[in-house]
C-alpha cells in the first residue's frame, strides 16, 4: 500500500545553518491493514516520513508510492484527493479553535462534499465511537487534552480513510488518556484501517506489540514484525 | 454542485460578521467608489437632458406689426417651412400669446394689473422658427430681410443655441474628466482597503487554512469563502449606495428644479432605474472581488 524506495530527504542549509539530512536512503513497505509504529528519538526523521506520505514534502531522492502512485509526481490539484484517503492525528491536535467538536468533525465531511443528512448521521456515530457525544457542542478550549485528541481522531476517521497517520498523538497526554487513545487506534486498526503511529514513548510502542520501524539519524536501524522500542 | 457553493456562502458569511469592523470599513470605502461612479452616471444623464432641452428651444421668433393680415403671416410661414435649414414653424396669434402670458403669470398680480391697465391686448402675432442641427440661421435671416417683408415685421429675436450648447458641453466634459479622476482615485483606494481586509482575514485564518489543507480541502473549497466575503461587501455597498442615491435624487428634486427647471433628479433616477442598479452591482462586485482575487493570489498559498 505504502512503499518507500530509497527515499532521502535533505533540508538545504542557509547561511550559518547546515543542511539537514532528515531521511537517508530509507526503504520499506507497509501493507494494507497493518499497524506500524515508527519510533526514534526527536529529530530522527519520524515526522518527515509522515509528511512525505501526506505529500506535504517531496523527497530529495527516491520514491514514495501510495497505492501504486508515485507521490513525487503527484500534481498539486490531486493532493486534496490523496489527503481525503488519509486521516491525520497530531500531537498538537490541529483543531479549528472557532468550531465546536461537532463542526471540527463535520468539516472533514463537508470537504468531501457529503450531504447535510450524511454529515448528521456519521458525525453522531463517530462521536459515539470516541465517547464524546456529550461534548459535541463544546469548543476545543473547553475540552481536555484527551478529549481534543479524541475529536482529532474522530475527524481523521469520519471519511473512512484507508490509512491513519498519527504523529505523536499521545505526546501531550497523561498516562490514562494515552492508554485511551492507543486503545482507540487499535480499534480503528482492527476495523480494517492501516495505522502508522509515530512515537518516542517506549511504553506505548511496547504495549501495541505490532511492527516497529526504528529510525536513527534518518536511517532505518530496525524493522521488526512484532517489535519493541529498542534504542 | 450546489452543496460546496452553499457551504462557501455559509463560511464566507460567518467570516464577514466575525470580522465586522474590517468588513464595515471595506463596505464603506467600496460604497464611496460605487457612489462616485453612480453620481457620474446621473450627472451625465442630467447634462443630456439639459442639452436636449436647449436644442429644442425656438431659434428665431418673428413678431408682426398690428396691421399684418393673417393670410400674409400664413404665407410667410409656408415659405419659411420650405427653407432646408428650418425644422419647424409655429404660428402664435395675439390671443394665444395673451393666454400664454396670463396663464404663466396668473400668480403675479402686478403683471396682471399692468396688463389690465393697458386696456387692450399688447401682444403681437408671431412665428416661432426652429432650425436644424446645423445652427445655421443665414438662410432664415436673409429670407426675413427681404424688402417685401420689411413693413410687416416688427421685430426678430434670435436665440443663439450654439454658444450655449458649446458651453454646456465644455462644462459637462470638464466635470466628467474630474469625476472620472476622482472615481478612479476612490476606486484604487477601495481596492487597496478591500485587499487589506481580505489579507487580514487570510492572516487570521492562517492556522485554519493549514488544517483545511491537511483534511483534504481543495483550493477552491479554501478560497471560496474569501471570495464570498468580498462579494458580500460588494453587494452591501450596492444596497447602501442605491438608497443613498435614491434619497439624494428624491430629496434634492425640488431645490434643483428651482435652479434648473428642465432637470428633475428623481425623474432621471426613475428613467435610469435598471441601468443604475446594474452599474452599482457590477462596480461594487468588480471592486471588491478584484481586490479579493489579488489578495488570494498573493497570500493564500494552498
Amino acid at each position: 500500500m505504502i512503499k518507500f524506495e530509497n527515499v532521502t530527504k535533505i533540508y538545504p542549509g542557509r547561511g550559518e545553518r547546515k543542511e539537514i539530512r532528515a531521511l537517508d536512503n530509507v526503504s520499506f513497505f507497509v501493507e494494507g491493514n497493518e499497524f506500524v509504529s515508527i519510533c526514534g528519538r526527536s529529530g530522527a526523521g519520524k515526522t518527515t516520513l509522515l509528511r512525505l506520505i501526506l505529500r506535504e514534502e517531496c523527497p530529495t531522492a527516491g520514491k514514495v508510492i501510495f497505492d501504486g502512485e508515485d507521490l513525487s509526481c503527484l500534481k498539486h490539484a490531486k493532493i486534496p484527493h490523496l489527503r481525503k484517503r488519509i486521516g491525520t492525528v497530531f500531537q498538537d491536535f490541529k483543531l479549528f479553535p472557532s468550531k465546536t467538536a461537532y463542526e471540527n468533525i463535520s468539516y472533514a465531511m463537508e470537504v468531501m462534499g457529503a450531504t447535510d443528512e450524511e454529515i448528521k448521521r456519521d458525525v453522531q456515530k463517530v462521536l459515539e465511537i470516541v465517547g464524546l457525544t456529550e461534548r459535541a457542542n463544546n469548543f476545543p478550549k473547553e475540552l481536555s487534552g484527551g478529549e481534543k485528541q479524541r475529536v482529532a481522531i474522530a475527524r481523521a476517521l469520519i471519511n473512512r480513510p484507508e490509512v491513519i497517520l498519527a504523529d505523536e498523538p499521545t505526546g501531550n497526554l497523561d498516562p490514562y488518556n494515552t492508554a485511551e487513545i492507543i486503545k482507540l487506534l487499535m480499534r480503528i486498526y482492527e476495523s480494517g484501517t492501516t495505522v502508522i503511529l509515530s512515537s518516542h514513548n517506549k511504553d506505548v510502542v511496547n504495549k501495541i506489540k505490532k511492527r516497529v520501524i526504528t529510525l536513527e539519524e534518518g536511517k532505518i536501524i530496525r524493522d521488526d514484525k512484532e517489535g519493541r522500542f529498542v534504542l | 454542485m450546489f452543496t460546496p457553493l452553499k457551504r462557501a456562502i455559509k463560511i464566507g458569511y460567518k467570516n464577514f460578521y466575525r470580522n465586522i469592523a474590517i468588513s464595515l470599513a471595506t463596505v464603506f470605502i467600496v460604497s464611496a467608489a460605487v457612489f462616485g461612479i453612480s453620481m457620474l452616471f446621473l450627472f451625465n444623464s442630467a447634462a443630456n437632458v439639459l442639452i436636449d432641452s436647449v436644442k429644442q428651444k425656438v431659434d428665431v421668433s418673428v413678431y408682426f406689426t398690428e396691421n399684418t393680415k393673417t393670410e400674409d403671416i400664413l404665407a410667410i410661414k409656408a415659405a419659411l417651412a420650405d427653407i432646408p435649414d428650418v425644422s419647424g414653424v409655429e404660428y402664435i396669434t395675439k390671443e394665444q400669446a395673451l393666454d400664454e402670458f396670463t396663464t404663466k403669470h396668473k400668480d403675479e398680480q402686478v403683471l396682471i394689473d399692468s396688463l389690465n391697465e393697458i386696456g387692450k391686448n399688447p401682444f403681437l402675432s408671431s412665428l416661432s422658427i426652429s432650425a436644424k442641427q446645423s445652427f445655421n440661421y443665414d438662410q432664415i435671416i436673409s429670407f426675413l430681410n427681404a424688402d417685401n417683408y420689411k413693413d410687416m415685421i416688427a421685430r426678430v429675436d434670435y436665440f443663439q443655441r450654439k454658444p450655449v450648447i458649446d458651453r454646456l458641453y465644455s462644462i459637462t466634459d470638464n466635470i466628467n474628466k474630474a469625476g472620472i479622476i476622482i472615481s478612479l482615485i476612490i476606486g484604487v483606494i477601495a481596492v487597496l482597503v478591500a485587499f487589506n481586509a481580505i489579507r487580514m482575514a487570510i492572516y487570521a485564518s492562517k492556522d485554519e487554512v493549514s488544517v483545511m489543507r491537511l483534511v483534504g480541502a481543495s483550493d477552491w473549497f479554501i478560497r471560496g469563502p474569501f471570495l464570498v466575503y468580498s462579494a458580500i461587501a460588494g453587494l452591501i455597498s450596492f444596497v447602501v449606495v442605491f438608497f443613498t442615491v435614491f434619497w439624494i435624487c428624491y430629496g434634492f428634486n425640488g431645490p434643483i428644479k428651482m435652479i434648473a427647471p428642465e432637470i428633475s433628479p428623481f425623474k432621471i433616477f426613475i428613467a435610469n432605474f435598471w441601468i443604475l442598479i446594474i452599474i452599482q452591482i457590477v462596480s461594487g462586485l468588480a471592486i471588491s472581488m478584484f481586490s479579493s482575487v489579488l489578495a488570494i493570489r498573493k497570500y493564500l498559498k494552498v
